[in-house]
């Protein structure tokens, strides 16, 4: 974007040139409001990454607890097979654009629970398109924040009215109701790919 | 208030029902073996008795016998109830011996009401039966699971809903057996511990 001072016109009078995209981008990069997920010690570093100490709130991100108002879903911590079908319940309740972040080991890939857990879901992303993943058991805010901003490029790029590749998804689990699973007959999931 | 002695506990409750087998354990606690038929008329009796008022069940679990392939009983699923007074303090475990093959034992919600989620746990974890429950339904796997965990001959699944347990093809060097996987080599040696 680019500024504009008018010439004549009263000295605080500002005018700002630029693309409407790059406009949205711009205010979804700095609003992102995230929803309020943790199911293990991964949440604990996320409450931690909310307070005073680390203050994710300077960077525009406050917690909700409506997955309807929330544009990024933190998956903090262990998924059960038995949560995975309420996970994906929470995401598909979620406006477009949406984000999901997959923290530490047990939400990337099962983590300690991978080999002799007959319960947990090997990896979030199995349910559920992950934007980013972060490492560490759990990690530390400063890993979290460092997810975070790596997002940040991610939706910076996302274009809101411009062409985009809709690039499908694989994701092997979907949609359950509750008492009922009719995934199988539901259409493959799409993620609203962002261009370069 | 009269806390009974373990051992004066146990004369106590030997002449309750025929087939009663009452002792002290190693460790200085009294526990009972009860045939199953008799489980009811002795909780009753336990609960009832103005010396004996075990008024509360603390907990209800079990665990599988055929962890110990020398115990004259490897057939069978132990059910564990442990009982406390809160009148006199004193404190008692029955236990009942449920075969495999026909895995029944009747509930004691009527005379205990914290009963009722144990046994839904014990039913969900190892498969025992609890006759006259009167909503015996799973309550930690999904409803649609396949199997009994804590049955030591519990075969993992290979996937649930579709969605495999595996990540990206990777198989663990021994890691449990899932379905479809070919029978173990029999075992060399008893395990550790054996003490039936």
């Amino acid at each position: 974007m680019t500024e504009i001072s008018k010439p004549g016109n009263r000295q605080d009078e500002q005018v700002y040139l630029g693309a409407v995209d790059e406009f949205l981008a711009w205010g979804k990069e700095n609003s992102l409001f995230y929803l309020l997920f943790a199911t293990a010690c991964c949440g604990i570093e996320l409450m931690q990454t909310g307070g005073p100490r680390y203050d994710v709130d300077r960077l525009g991100m406050i917690p909700r607890a409506t997955p309807r108002q929330a544009d990024l879903m933190i998956v903090a911590g262990t998924i059960t097979h038995k949560m995975a079908s309420r996970v994906r319940t929470l995401w598909e309740q979620m406006t477009e654009p949406r984000w999901v972040v997959s923290m530490g080991s047990c939400a990337n890939s099962g983590g300690p629970f991978s080999k002799w857990a007959y319960s947990v879901l090997n990896g979030v992303d199995k349910y559920v398109p992950v934007d980013i993943y972060i490492p560490g058991c759990p990690p530390r805010p400063e890993a979290l924040i460092d997810g975070v901003m790596a997002l940040r490029e991610r939706v910076r790029r996302y274009r809101t009215l411009g062409i985009r590749d809709e690039a499908p998804h694989v994701v092997q689990g979907a949609a359950c109701e509750f008492g009922s699973h009719p995934k199988k007959d539901l259409p493959e999931p799409k993620l609203p790919e962002s261009t370069a | 208030m009269t806390a009974l002695a373990p051992d004066v506990l146990t004369e106590r409750v030997r002449g309750l029902a025929p087939a009663i087998e009452a002792q002290v354990s190693e460790n200085g606690q009294a526990w009972l073996l009860v045939p199953a038929r008799d489980l009811v008329l002795v909780c009753s009796h336990l609960r009832d008795h103005k010396d004996l008022a075990f008024d509360s069940l603390m907990d209800l679990t079990g665990y599988d016998l055929s962890r110990y392939p020398s115990s004259p009983r490897n057939d069978a699923i132990a059910v564990v109830y442990l009982l406390h007074s809160l009148r006199h303090r004193h404190k008692l475990t029955l236990k009942v011996y449920a075969p495999r093959a026909d895995c029944v034992v009747p509930t004691v919600s009527g005379v205990w009401p914290a009963a009722l989620y144990f046994e839904r746990e014990v039913w969900d974890l190892l498969g025992v039966r609890f006759a006259d429950h009167p909503s015996l339904r799973r309550i930690m796997c999904p409803d649609d699971w396949v199997g009994h965990p804590l049955r030591k001959d519990y075969l993992y699944p290979a996937e649930y809903q579709g969605v495999s347990h595996e990540r990206d093809g990777q198989r663990f060097e021994h890691g449990p057996r899932r379905v479809g996987d070919p029978d173990p080599a029999p075992p060399t040696a008893a395990p550790k511990g054996d003490r039936g």
